[in-house]
């Protein structure tokens, strides 16, 4: 939630109403009784705080109920913030400012966290969305990552093996990927094509069983995504490979490839590697293209677009850690303050109907 | 190299059936997790309830001496009655949490005064008003200064008229808006005519003229005490003033004794107590009433009536034995007589005669008169003195009477002190100058302003050889509220039950 | 309207009136009516029982007792130093002429209705007229009417009057305080603050008291039927009946303190004073006459004092009351045996023994005495246990001391001493009670009951014999260590 003018009648309201709270604490804390939780002045003070509370908690409650349409999500938002923060004030003012027992004192604790783990969270979010707009062109779904690291690591190995050979190498991920990467560009038009590409592909391909798509025959179990199905793996298996290109110092392509660009592809890869930075990327490709006769220049230029997409990838990542990350915090504590609140209301209120 | 991608290579990145799948990885994890904080939470909860640690759940931490009972909240929380008070707009005051009687099940409780309005309009203080627990506290019942302001600020009484103690009072200080007054002295009032007991009553009260001591407290004791015959002020080789004891020759003084020889602190220490004349008075004052025929001999320290009784049976007894040691052997005799008389055994009791009754009767009242008399009193055996030295005596024919002094045993009855907790300090720094009082009727107790010396958060004017500052000046390190400090007026309850003479309980 | 009587109406109210005032007798006592002490002011007036002695005995009553009696001084001693002494001993807050324990017995007792005599005006005449004769807010005005006696007779108990010339009322006047009752009780502990202890015996009692009253009148009352027709056996009678009545004083007494809430428990003097105060040497004598009892030594007694000369009265055979009070008295004596007696069995058999006491002494009170009576008690008395192996502690022989002196006096009374038999009878006492006197001397030794009076009773100085003692150790070491150097 970006903090812009439009907040600016809430922060009027709270303002107003700290005041107010303020004003009252002030008397009630001067007369003789000094203050105290359970006085009427600081149950009051509670009752409010602790509505405002829970009108902040319920906002995970409507996300899970998105129908559930009173009021807009930006009404809810700035009341999960400014009352939020509100309620701080107004939990302060029933305890008149003292720690209490262990139970308060975890009421405190908990609050704290969630606070100050929110108040991050939303500092981050007035930085971070722009920066991703800047840094981040290639945006995509947090979720694709592991796709788009396979898909990208597939589209890699075809042109590699395009131009050096087939590759030896164990490529799970790509392969699981290949289908709906061929699909979708409408490379089969045949069913024993994904076969064909994967063979021409790898060196021991994996057998990959086409999707059925005829109603008589039965349908497989629903599978995963990238994975290949059993028919497709068999059917490729059993093609020939495919015959052999010349060889123009695509070896040390293929090395490369290999040991350098491939590793950094995967979704596991770490965000330090030199590909991931434009600088040394662009030295790294350069001295490649010097090795390399221009007739590869092409798949280097691939392949350096490759590693630009993924160190996008990365930086998304990262930036997306920053921006939710904080939610581990802010999240399952408030479901243990929530308990907390529940034991301290019992317990100080002594609503039991038994004697204790 | 980084061209902008064409739309279909950005959809092309994506799965195909992406949209149809949900999203929720993030916040099934968030869920994951906030279930295991809610077991943890409760896990730890349930522990401390099942071990009985129950002290946990409360607000903080009790006071010390609460610390046995802290985890049983019942011992002094009622149920229900937070939201009792929360329903209660009327008159939410009148709800505790505490129940008075759970407080009064371990505790003693005396009201503070008759008089007293209670506050916020609700019959009855709750203890939990002013002993606030929870706090830490070390004692509970340290109270604030602010909870007694909040009727002695503006102090009214249930029958509304005013109060005879000051109406506003904020601070100990000399220097605040409202300042403890001067300390009101109990009035003594002596037995009435008819025999009445003294009672005590409140109030600054200024007898006699103003141009008289300086304090314009008198003590109207009837007694004649003279602490400067008493005692004899000098300085010692380091040139401090020492106070010492005048010997019963008259002449030499004593500096090891001073005033704790007649002023003997009680069991705990905390105040004096009365002098009396049997073990402070009568080594240098004896009560002698015959030096020819009975040197040495004294009459016991009681009232007129039973002085004459004792001069009577002493008298008589003698004249018993000088009448049996003339004729001895009379006992046995009963030759013509009747044989029961009289009663056999003890040796034979007679009755005086009126010859000798007449004559036992006379040095009684010769006796009387010598003990009575008001002599100068030279110290030791030939002394002369009797009861008018010290004491008022009244004539009424052939009875005499000594009227009670009436000296209080307790000066300032609305407050609680402790000589013990003085004790490094000399008497004469607080009870002004003593050794130069030579008049009953000085009061040498001392004024508020040489409590304030030491009693302040500040340092005052230097009135002690030594500068001190700092000690306690709250309301409590004086006074009791619940009235076990003595005065009377805070006693409501019935007095306390006395055993008559023969075993019997009964009520005064 | 004035009263001049004119009008018949008038007059028949005025007829009325006056009737209703000399007719209509007092109004019944309700239970509000509790007799009142008033004090002796009214019954000293000059022209009542205070003069000067000219005139009738009753005319003097007061002036006599005040002048002679011991009970017009019984206030007075709680001022001296030994009651002083005594209440402080016992921690009673106030002193002994302000404690309503001392008061109670050394001046006007507390009435069963409740009536007290505490006050300082009332108490300072001590034992006073109201004492014996009874509070007399109610009879004090009836007294004077010529219908008294009958009205006396009717309902003296009623008005509060105590009618002494009834020897049994007349005794209980006297053991009301010298034996004991509910709030006067001379115990242990009063005993050994320093009070004497209590030893009443009525005709010995009465013999020493001045006499207030017409004597010769009382004896020819209770003359009974003695040798000739202006005699009396009244002494015999006093001494029967007194005896009885003591007795059964004391049970009441042990009554009260066992039921007591206030009165401690066990009580030493529910036994004999001698019983532990005796000479600590062994002596064998001493245990056969414990024996003899039907104890064990080691076991109490009860009340030996008063029951000393029971079996002598029960020598009146006309009205002697059998073998049921024997038993009686043996249980009392079986509960009494342990050192802490039960306190419910106490209770019941001297309840049991008081009744009977009673009704014995009621039986005595009607009797009519005889010479037969005077005889046989003489005889009981120097033969029976008490007579041949002699008095088992100084309690008993001073009895039989006692009994045979009023004795002696009784017969000299009822017969004259025209007989010379009797004659003879009177000489034999003579010689022998003085020698009995003697005897029961207390000798002036260390520790002996000298010290309950004079001079080293009330000082702290070592008593007269223990001086003589320490005399005489100063006497020898002087001369000891006179001779320097030479040691003996």
């Amino acid at each position: 939630m970006i903090l812009d003018r439009s907040h600016r009648q809430w922060l009027l309201v709270s303002g107003i109403l700290l005041g107010l709270g303020t004003v009252c604490y002030l008397w009630y804390a001067s007369g003789p009784a000094g203050v105290s939780g359970g006085s009427l002045p600081g149950l009051i003070f509670a009752i409010v705080g602790t509505s405002m509370m829970i009108f902040a908690g319920l906002l995970s409650a409507r996300r899970q109920v998105p129908t559930w349409r009173i009021g807009s999500a930006q009404f809810w938002l700035k009341g999960h913030i400014w009352l939020g923060l509100l309620s701080v004030a107004f939990i302060l003012f029933h305890a008149g400012f003292r720690w209490g027992g262990p139970v308060e004192i975890g009421l405190w604790l908990s609050t704290a966290v969630i606070v100050l783990s929110g108040v991050v969270g939303l500092g981050l979010q007035q930085v971070l969305p722009r920066l991703l707009t800047t840094r981040v062109p290639r945006e995509t779904f947090i979720d694709q990552l592991p796709y788009q690291c396979a898909s990208m690591q597939f589209l890699a190995d075809k042109i590699v093996s395009e131009a050096a050979g087939k590759l030896d190498t164990s490529a799970r991920r790509a392969i699981g990927v290949a289908e709906d990467v061929c699909r979708q560009r409408k490379w089969l038009k045949r069913e024993s094509d994904l076969q064909k590409i994967v063979s021409a592909i790898y060196e021991n391909p994996p057998q990959l069983v086409p999707e059925d798509s005829g109603p008589a025959k039965p349908k497989p179990a629903a599978r995963k995504p990238g994975t290949p199905s059993p028919l497709l793996a068999a059917q490729l298996a059993a093609k020939p490979a495919a015959p052999e290109r010349p060889v123009i110092r695509t070896e040390e392509l293929k090395t490369f490839y290999l040991k350098t660009v491939r590793p950094f592809l995967a979704n596991s890869s770490r965000g330090n590697s030199p590909l991931a930075q434009a600088d040394r990327r662009r030295a790294a490709f350069e001295q490649m293209r010097v090795d390399l006769p221009s007739e590869l220049h092409g798949v280097l230029d691939q392949l350096e677009q490759f590693c630009y997409e993924r160190s996008q990838l990365h930086r998304l990542r990262t930036i997306h850690r920053w921006l939710h990350g904080w939610q581990y915090l802010h999240v399952p504590v408030s479901a243990s303050l929530l308990v907390l609140f529940i034991i301290h209301v019992v317990i100080s209120l002594r609503v039991v109907p038994w004697e204790w | 190299m980084n061209r902008l991608p064409s739309s279909r290579e950005l959809s092309e990145r994506v799965e195909i059936d992406f949209p149809r799948r949900s999203r929720r990885r993030l916040r099934r994890r968030l869920a994951w997790v906030a279930l295991l904080a809610v077991f943890a939470t409760a896990a730890w909860i349930g522990s401390e309830w099942r071990s009985g640690q129950h002290r946990v759940f409360a607000a903080g931490g009790v006071s010390t001496a609460h610390r046995m009972i802290e985890n049983d909240c019942g011992a002094c929380h009622t149920t229900w009655a937070p939201l009792e008070r929360l329903a209660n707009w009327v008159d939410p005051g009148s709800i505790r949490s505490i129940d008075n009687s759970k407080c009064l099940a371990c505790h003693d409780r005396a009201l503070h005064h008759r008089d007293q309005v209670p506050g916020h309009g609700h019959d009855g203080l709750s203890c939990a008003e002013c002993h606030r627990e929870h706090r830490h506290h070390e004692r509970l019942a340290r109270v604030e200064d602010r909870q007694c302001l909040r009727c002695h600020s503006d102090l009214k009484t249930t029958s509304g008229s005013t109060s005879t103690f000051v109406h506003s009072l904020t601070t100990f200080e000399a220097d605040g808006q409202h300042p403890h007054p001067e300390f009101a002295l109990k009035r003594i009032l002596l037995e009435s005519a008819a025999g009445s007991r003294p009672g005590p009553e409140h109030g600054v009260w200024k007898v006699g003229d103003a141009g008289e001591s300086g304090s314009g407290f008198r003590d109207r004791a009837r007694l004649r005490f003279n602490h400067s015959a008493h005692l004899k002020v000098e300085k010692n080789s380091k040139g401090e003033l020492v106070v010492g004891l005048r010997n019963s020759d008259g002449r030499t003084v004593d500096f090891s004794k001073n005033c704790n020889s007649c002023h003997e602190s009680d069991e705990s220490g905390g105040y004096m107590r009365p002098v009396r004349f049997e073990s402070h008075c009568r080594a240098c004052h004896p009560l002698l009433f015959d030096n020819r025929n009975e040197p040495g001999h004294q009459v016991p320290h009681v009232t007129a009536d039973l002085i004459r009784g004792w001069l009577t049976e002493k008298y008589t007894l003698g004249a018993l034995e000088q009448a049996g040691s003339r004729s001895p052997g009379s006992a046995t005799d009963v030759t013509g007589r009747d044989s029961r008389r009289p009663f056999p055994g003890p040796a034979e009791r007679r009755t005086l005669d009126p010859a000798m009754a007449r004559d036992v009767l006379g040095r009684v009242q010769v006796a009387e008169a010598v003990v009575q008399q008001h002599v100068h009193t030279l110290f030791g055996y030939e002394a002369k003195g009797g009861c008018r030295y010290c004491h008022e005596v009244t004539d009424a024919g052939s009875h005499w009477r000594v009227e009670p002094p009436g000296i209080p045993d307790r000066w300032m009855i609305h407050s609680r002190f402790r000589h013990g907790s003085h004790r490094l300090m000399r008497c004469e720094e607080c009870h002004g100058d003593v050794a130069s009082s030579r008049r009953t009727s000085d009061v040498l107790m001392p004024a508020i302003a040489t409590c304030r010396g030491c009693h302040s958060p500040r340092p005052t004017a230097k009135r002690f050889a030594r500068a001190a500052w700092g000690a306690r000046s709250d309301c409590v390190e004086c006074h009791d509220y619940h009235g076990r400090d003595g005065s009377k007026s805070s006693q409501v309850t019935t007095p306390p039950r006395s055993t008559a003479e023969d075993g019997s309980i009964s009520g005064r | 309207m004035t009263w001049n009587l004119k009008s018949r109406a008038q007059q028949a109210t005025a007829i009325v009136l006056i009737a209703a005032a000399v007719l209509v007798p007092g109004r019944e006592l309700t239970a509000q009516d509790a007799a009142r002490y008033v004090g002796t002011n009214s019954c000293a007036a000059a022209n009542c029982h205070g003069g000067d002695g000219s005139g009738k005995s009753w005319t003097s009553s007061y002036s006599d007792w005040v002048q002679r009696d011991s009970h017009a001084r019984s206030f007075t001693v709680l001022l001296g130093d030994r009651s002083r002494r005594i209440a402080k001993a016992l921690g009673y807050p106030r002193p002994a002429h302000k404690s309503v324990a001392c008061l109670n017995c050394h001046a006007l007792p507390p009435t069963p209705a409740g009536t007290t005599g505490h006050h300082l005006q009332l108490a300072s005449d001590g034992v006073s007229c109201e004492a014996c004769h009874g509070p007399a807010s109610l009879w004090i005005t009836r007294h004077v009417r010529r219908d008294w006696p009958a009205v006396k007779a009717a309902r003296a108990i009623s008005l509060g009057f105590y009618d002494t010339d009834d020897l049994r009322m007349r005794v209980r006047a006297c053991t009301g305080c010298h034996v004991g009752g509910p709030g006067r009780d001379v115990n242990h502990d009063l005993i050994a603050a320093g009070h004497p202890r209590l030893h009443f015996e009525m005709s010995t009692y009465h013999a020493n008291l001045p006499r207030h009253w017409n004597d010769a009148a009382d004896a020819k009352r209770h003359a009974g039927q003695p040798a000739a027709s202006d005699r009396s056996l009244r002494e015999l009678k006093l001494w029967a009946v007194g005896q009885v009545e003591t007795l059964r004083a004391r049970a009441q007494l042990s009554v009260w303190r066992a039921s007591s809430e206030t009165a401690p428990w066990p009580e030493l003097t529910e036994t004999r004073c001698f019983a532990c105060h005796h000479d600590l040497r062994d002596a064998r004598w001493r245990r056969s006459v414990v024996t003899r009892s039907g104890r064990r030594p080691g076991q109490f007694p009860w009340a030996g004092w008063e029951r000393s000369m029971i079996e002598a009265v029960s020598a009146i055979a006309s009205t002697r009351p059998g073998a049921e009070l024997s038993r009686a008295l043996v249980r009392v004596d079986r509960v009494t045996r342990p050192v802490a007696p039960d306190r419910d069995g106490m209770r019941l058999e001297a309840t049991d023994l008081a009744r009977r006491l009673e009704m014995w002494s009621e039986a005595l009170n009607r009797h009519s005495f005889t010479m037969d009576d005077l005889d046989a008690v003489g005889r009981q008395l120097v033969s029976g246990s008490a007579g041949q192996r002699g008095p088992g502690d100084w309690d008993q022989a001073a009895q039989l001391y006692l009994a045979l002196s009023s004795l002696q006096v009784s017969q000299k009374q009822a017969t004259g001493l025209v007989d010379e038999r009797r004659r003879s009878i009177d000489r034999a006492l003579a010689r022998g009670l003085p020698r009995m006197r003697a005897v029961l001397q207390f000798p002036d030794g260390h520790d002996s009951a000298a010290q309950l009076r004079g001079g080293t009773a009330e000082s702290d100085q070592p008593p007269l014999a223990l001086q003589r003692f320490l005399e005489a150790t100063k006497l020898i070491r002087s001369a000891l260590t006179d001779n320097r150097g030479a040691r003996k």
